[in-house]
């Protein structure tokens, strides 16, 4: 845990110095971006919602989601946050610190393996992961929202690790 | 290969109404010397409850116990009714040791009077008789009742046939009316009934001890929340709703607490809620993630699973807090346990890297064995007389529920027509 953390606040510290340089970069090349662009209706969904009426124009965030879309996926049974996450989290950052009345909520979701109890406990380690990431970056805690749905909302129905790694997730809502 | 020879019994059951709602299936998936071979001979007179027969359904329950090799309905030498009438050397010959015969007569209208009696072949002798009056809606009722004293009479266990499961199912999945259903279905899946409906995620039903009320989690306010539901009267009440999780409800064997998972210390720990006081005590802290708390018999231990170490592992911690003690060390995946009525065995999901199964672990040697066999199978939960494990298991991309013995000889499915069934509880005794 406290390993895992050490590793946020490198990876933060090193994004500060290169976030946009890396957010422009990083993404069209991504090993994920395949499966994950345009190809999962229920982001496509996501991403409606985003657009809705009344909402703070979050520039950065925006930007990276209408690119790459809103989630950040993880490895099995775990809560760390892969290199290619990185851009969108920190222009989530860059977003909540420009408008301070934006809220962002962080829905943490587990694939279909193991226990359900454990890994509503998972998806919501992954949500709070992200948000702690968020949080380094001055965003007041005020301003997101967590909620796990463990493997009780899956995004891609099916077995298989095709299904199972888009299923992994932590999704941003505005 | 003899030894492991595959007996498949599919037995389709086509009968109207709401208890034609399920299919068994008895997979016998291993030699079952040492089973006790008993015969269940058709009850004279058996048109009552048609066209449910009392002797089917005694024969299925006896069969999928994994204690008892049923003799073949088509190698029955004799159908006969009383005891007077048997031919103990043609018996012989089946190797059948013991047999139930019945005998059910119409009293009045819809009245009826079912007359059976236990005979123990080799001795000669009855080991059981009795008398149920019932109408004919009772059916399946008094064939579990049967079995459940054929079940004691022979083993010494008291029979669970009679009990309940209580079972989380999605309707119309992926559709816009997708729902999702608690309900109650007797142990073998018939007469399954919905308690709770909502278009929101349920998850963990929990029985009380005296099988009235049901625990469970329910997300139809949009973060989970604890309910616990009358399930005679309907009534519910909420009763933790705190920030970030508030799941897997446990009930104490005393009734009066129930031990759950929250996590707005910070990371989801164990805690006893006092339900009559609405006293909350805190038992693990730490950034780990601690939940799916099952109570020892004795009311005195908690055992849950914990990444503290790195995976999910079982540990033990006593009610009054303090240091947990690890309990499971082989796999690298031990999660979500349930602890036999005796308290000699706990049962939780085991991966070893060929897939989730249950397992099953003696509390005094640690020794553990793997009683499934499919790939993600879950929410492992005993009967009531700790004899068999009702669990969750895919069948072909679906939710079924799955029983296996609890020496893991026997094994079933049993489907239900609808929907995507998850996280069976077994009732207690009634």
């Amino acid at each position: 845990m406290t390993k895992q953390l050490l590793i946020v606040f490198i990876i933060s510290f090193f994004l500060s110095i290169s976030a946009c340089s890396t957010s422009t970069k990083q993404m069209p090349g991504d090993v994920i971006s395949d499966d994950y662009e345009g190809g999962d209706p229920s982001l496509d969904g996501a991403t409606t919602g985003l657009e809705g009426e009344g909402d703070l124009a979050m520039g950065a965030l925006d930007e990276m989601i209408a690119t790459s879309g809103n989630v950040v996926y993880f490895d099995f049974n775990s809560a760390e946050i892969r290199d290619e996450s990185i851009p969108l989290i920190m222009a989530a950052a860059e977003s909540l610190v420009a408008n301070p009345a934006a809220q962002l909520r962080l829905e943490g979701h587990a694939d279909e393996r193991g226990t359900r109890e454990y890994n509503l406990a998972l998806g919501e380690q992954r949500a709070q992961t992200v948000r702690d990431l968020i949080m380094l970056q001055g965003v007041s805690g005020n301003q997101l929202d967590i909620i796990s749905y463990g493997e009780e909302k899956p995004a891609v129905v099916g077995s298989g690790e095709e299904s199972w790694q888009q299923n992994r997730r932590v999704e941003l809502i505005k | 290969m003899n030894n492991f020879f595959k007996l498949l019994i599919a037995l389709v059951f086509l009968t109207i109404g709401q208890s034609a709602q399920a299919v068994l299936e008895i997979e016998i998936t291993q030699g079952i010397e040492g089973a006790l071979p008993i015969a269940v001979v058709p009850f004279a007179g058996d048109t009552y409850g048609a066209p449910e027969a009392v002797e089917t359904i005694v024969r299925n329950d006896l069969g999928r116990s994994g204690f008892f090799d049923v003799l073949d309905k088509q190698s029955i030498p004799q159908l006969v009714s009383s005891p007077s009438q048997l031919n103990f050397q043609v018996w012989r010959n089946t190797g059948v040791e013991s047999v139930l015969l019945g005998k059910i007569t119409q009293t009045s209208g819809d009245q009826y009077r079912i007359e059976f009696q236990l005979i123990d072949l080799i001795r000669k002798k009855r080991i059981l008789g009795n008398v149920i009056p019932a109408s004919t809606k009772d059916v399946r009722k008094v064939g579990h009742k049967i079995s459940d004293l054929v079940f004691e009479a022979l083993t010494g266990i008291r029979g669970a046939f009679s009990t309940r499961v209580a079972y989380v199912s999605t309707i119309n999945k992926g559709t816009a009316n997708q729902k999702y259903v608690l309900q109650i279905a007797d142990a073998d899946g018939y007469n399954a009934r919905t308690i709770f409906s909502s278009s929101k995620q349920i998850l963990s039903p929990s029985w009380s001890p005296d099988g009235s009320r049901l625990a469970y989690v329910s997300f139809e306010s949009g973060n989970s929340a604890i309910y616990i539901q009358d399930i005679i009267q309907g009534t519910r009440a909420k009763v933790s709703a705190k920030k970030g999780i508030n799941s897997a409800p446990s009930w104490s064997p005393d009734g009066r607490h129930l031990a759950l998972t929250l996590s707005a210390g910070g990371s989801p720990d164990i805690y006893i809620l006092n339900i009559a006081a609405k006293k909350l005590k805190r038992l693990t802290s730490g950034p780990s993630i601690d939940t799916e708390p099952a109570w020892m018999p004795d009311g005195r231990t908690l055992l849950f699973t914990s990444d503290r170490s790195g995976g999910p592992q079982i540990y033990q911690v006593s009610v009054n807090g303090g240091k947990a003690q690890r309990l499971t060390f082989d796999g690298k995946y031990n999660a979500a346990t349930d602890v036999s009525p005796d308290g000699k065995y706990i049962t939780f999901v085991n991966n070893s890297g060929n897939g989730f199964r249950i397992a099953i672990m003696d509390t005094q040697s640690k020794a553990m064995r793997i009683i499934s066999d499919g790939h993600l199978d879950e929410s492992p939960s005993f009967a009531p007389n700790g004899s068999m494990i009702m669990y969750a298991t895919a069948d072909q991309g679906r939710g079924v529920l799955a029983a296996v013995s609890a020496d893991g000889r026997v094994k079933q499915k049993l489907r239900l027509t609808e929907g995507d069934v998850r996280e069976p509880s077994w009732s207690p005794f009634r």
